[in-house]
């Protein structure tokens, strides 16, 4: 039997000094090119998973192993996984070009390949136009895009997408969702979605699950 | 401007210009006076750079204290710093280029970990999380993504260090001794000693030709503009980064107070044990009510013309008229204390203005001292007043002066506070200016230590760190009582 791509085991998150616990005995298996929406309430503490899968958050307890992997204490730009963050978090000197081929810079990729790859990127989201653009000039959609170009761009194993279509108008998140998925699907990349729109889930998820439903009751 | 202007006067008048650079002593001294400015400055950005990290990147239990304390060794007479850290150095290093570019460490720490920590307080920590899962390491993380964006504050910051070092006095008095003259004690020495006025007029004007040119080549840095971000708490990151965090803001506290307890056990030990009667010298005392009254004198003036000038730079939709004010008001930043008690002591030499020795005339150089600080305090708080406030006050029917002292004096109260502590503590310590404008008898309590530390003898050595640490404690409890009297008010209005 070949283990999952993703396997979240027994994982548990309280913030040290406080005595509530975020989350107990959490655990979530994802297969390779799946993606995933995982669906809960404001404070539940679905962006905290997110942020222990990256590395950026350290876990109380349990382990996360990636493509076969114990990754749980391994530095987050060693594990070559991507994120949109809510509000997307451009580098604001950086051009919409120049953003895009950060993460291509720090893989020491030639510049012929960033160019190359950033033009595939821009292409993908509907941005070729903007290329040089300074990103504080851009809408909030056109934003969201260049956040997910970004994060895709050197190709991660896995993409967390934390709540990345929050603050935009409704027709726009409708749109953006569709473009999402298929870029998502055009790129074969695993992620995870986290959300509270069920919509929006299940527009560019392959499965939903309940944030709750993670929580074993043991 | 005027006593600015009779320098520039006194100095074109003569070849003294010239004559600075064709005398191989002040050209070492200027050399000197510069290179130790640029050590002094790399070094503060290289300590105040990752003090700021750690104090204006996470929240933590005792930030807000240590943070307050990075501020007090800024409002230290120089002159007090100075002979801390002579106390501080062994026997072989207590004066020389290295105890002086340690006291300037010191004295600026406060104005990088303010001017960096606050531009630092509002980058995002998701900017160098994205970089982080890009695959940036931590080292080119800070390279690509926290310098670029702190770049402006660095230079800001270091530009404003460099001008303070290279304008040195009261430390440079105590600490450079007589083999390293810096460009501020040669003014002194041409002026006090050797009654050469153009010679010292030419050395200030070369002195603010380097200020003017360090200010020329680091102004207009492009800053994007960047929201307040709430503090990440520091207890939720991992043990390692916890553990040296806690460590870096324990030496931050430690390195701040050290000088000052060293101080104070000097001043309560003699050679036959510990004593009080350093302290209790009638001389220290009455310079110390002179120091008051001058700086309550000095504090009031600032306030005033201070207050008027930031109203003016926020009211007015002149840009012509706000350059000139903002010139104006910044010219003492860029005439050293020195110079422009120079300028006071040319400008009123002679009847009927003959005023030299006058108390007054003191705080008015004081007042001029520290009105840079005073404008830089309000300004930004009274441009942030929205006029609809006032307009709205104006349709309740409120007068228009009732408006504005309901409106703006409301919101302005507190950093007319703060401005005011900061112009008496400024003038409580100030030296530079003091050492040519005050008559033997009316000394003010700095003046006393630089007096007392000329004159060899353990006893009056003594006398001068204990003057020194009533002129600190003085500082710290202006300061500390202001900063109480502040919170409990906001304490008190959101209860």
């Amino acid at each position: 039997m070949t283990s999952p791509f993703l396997n979240i085991s027994h994982l548990s998150f309280q913030v040290p000094g406080e005595s509530t616990s975020i989350f107990s005995h959490l655990s979530l298996e994802i297969s390779e090119g799946e993606i995933v929406a995982i669906l809960g309430p404001s404070g539940s503490g679905k962006s905290s998973l997110l942020r222990i899968i990256c590395g950026l958050t350290p876990a109380s307890s349990g382990t996360v192993h990636l493509q076969g992997e114990d990754i749980t204490n391994v530095a987050p730009h060693r594990r070559n996984i991507g994120m949109v963050f809510q509000g997307a978090f451009l580098f604001p000197h950086l051009t919409v070009s120049e953003n895009i081929a950060y993460g291509l810079k720090m893989r020491k990729d030639t510049k012929e390949s960033q160019a190359h790859r950033v033009n595939e990127m821009l292409n993908l989201v509907h941005m070729s136009n903007l290329s040089q653009r300074d990103v504080a000039n851009l809408s909030g959609g056109e934003t969201t895009r260049v956040a997910i170009a970004r994060a895709l761009a050197p190709a991660p194993s896995l993409l967390l997408l934390d709540e990345p279509l929050t603050g935009l108008d409704e027709h726009l998140r409708i749109d953006l969702a569709k473009d999402l998925r298929t870029a998502l699907t055009a790129s074969r990349i695993t992620a995870i979605l986290v959300t509270h729109d069920r919509n929006e889930a299940a527009t560019i998820a392959d499965r939903v699950v309940h944030f709750s439903d993670l929580i074993s009751a043991s | 401007m005027w006593p600015t202007l009779v320098v520039l006067v006194e100095s074109l008048d003569q070849s003294s210009l010239t004559r600075v650079l064709s005398n191989s002593q002040l050209r070492q001294m200027l050399w000197f006076t510069t290179w130790q400015a640029f050590i002094s400055t790399i070094a503060t950005l290289a300590i105040g750079i990752p003090a700021a990290l750690v104090l204006s990147r996470y929240s933590f239990k005792a930030r807000q204290i240590i943070r307050a304390l990075t501020f007090v060794p800024f409002v230290l007479p120089t002159v007090v710093v100075g002979i801390a850290f002579s106390s501080l150095s062994p026997a072989s290093y207590q004066s020389g280029p290295t105890p002086l570019i340690l006291a300037h460490i010191y004295l600026n720490i406060a104005v990088v970990v303010r001017v960096v920590g606050s531009r630092w307080e509002k980058l995002p920590t998701a900017f160098n999380d994205n970089a982080a899962l890009l695959g940036a390491t931590p080292f080119t993380n800070f390279r690509t993504v926290t310098f670029p964006l702190l770049r402006s504050s660095i230079i800001g910051a270091g530009s404003i260090v460099f001008i303070f070092c290279f304008s040195t006095y009261g430390a440079a008095r105590v600490l450079a001794g007589p083999r390293f003259p810096t460009i501020e004690t040669e003014i002194y020495r041409y002026a006090f000693f050797l009654g050469n006025m153009p010679q010292a007029s030419a050395l200030v004007v070369w002195q603010l030709f380097v200020i003017l040119l360090v200010l020329a080549l680091t102004h207009r840095q492009k800053s994007i503009s960047l929201a307040q971000q709430n503090l990440m708490p520091l207890s939720s990151e991992r043990k390692t980064k916890r553990v040296f965090f806690s460590i870096a803001a324990t030496l931050i506290a430690v390195g701040t107070l050290l000088p000052i307890a060293i101080l104070l056990t000097d001043s309560l030990r003699s050679s036959q044990g510990f004593t009080f009667s350093y302290w209790a010298t009638s001389d220290m005392w009455t310079s110390f009510l002179t120091s008051l009254g001058i700086a309550l004198f000095a504090a009031m003036m600032a306030i005033l013309f201070g207050t008027g000038s930031a109203l003016a730079l926020a009211y007015s939709t002149r840009t012509r008229f706000q350059v000139f004010v903002q010139a104006l008001t910044s010219l003492p930043i860029v005439i050293s204390a020195v110079a422009l008690g120079l300028g006071y002591l040319l400008a009123f030499r002679s009847e009927p203005m003959n005023w030299r020795g006058s108390l007054w005339l003191v705080a008015v150089a004081h007042c001029a001292v520290a009105l840079p600080f005073v404008v830089r305090i309000i300004t930004p708080a009274a441009r942030e007043i929205q006029p609809e406030l006032r307009e709205n006050a104006l349709l309740l029917g409120a007068s228009p002066w009732e408006a504005w002292k309901s409106i703006d004096l409301r919101i302005l109260l507190r950093p007319l506070a703060i401005a005011a502590s900061f112009a008496f503590t400024i003038s409580l310590g100030e030296f530079g200016a003091s050492s040519l404008l005050t008559r033997h008898g009316h000394e003010t309590l700095a003046m006393r230590i630089g007096q007392l530390l000329s004159r060899p003898g353990e006893q009056l050595q003594k006398q001068a760190i204990a003057s020194a640490c009533l002129l600190a404690f003085s500082c710290i409890a202006i300061a500390l009582i202001v900063e109480y009297a502040v919170q409990f008010n906001r304490k008190k209005r959101t209860q």
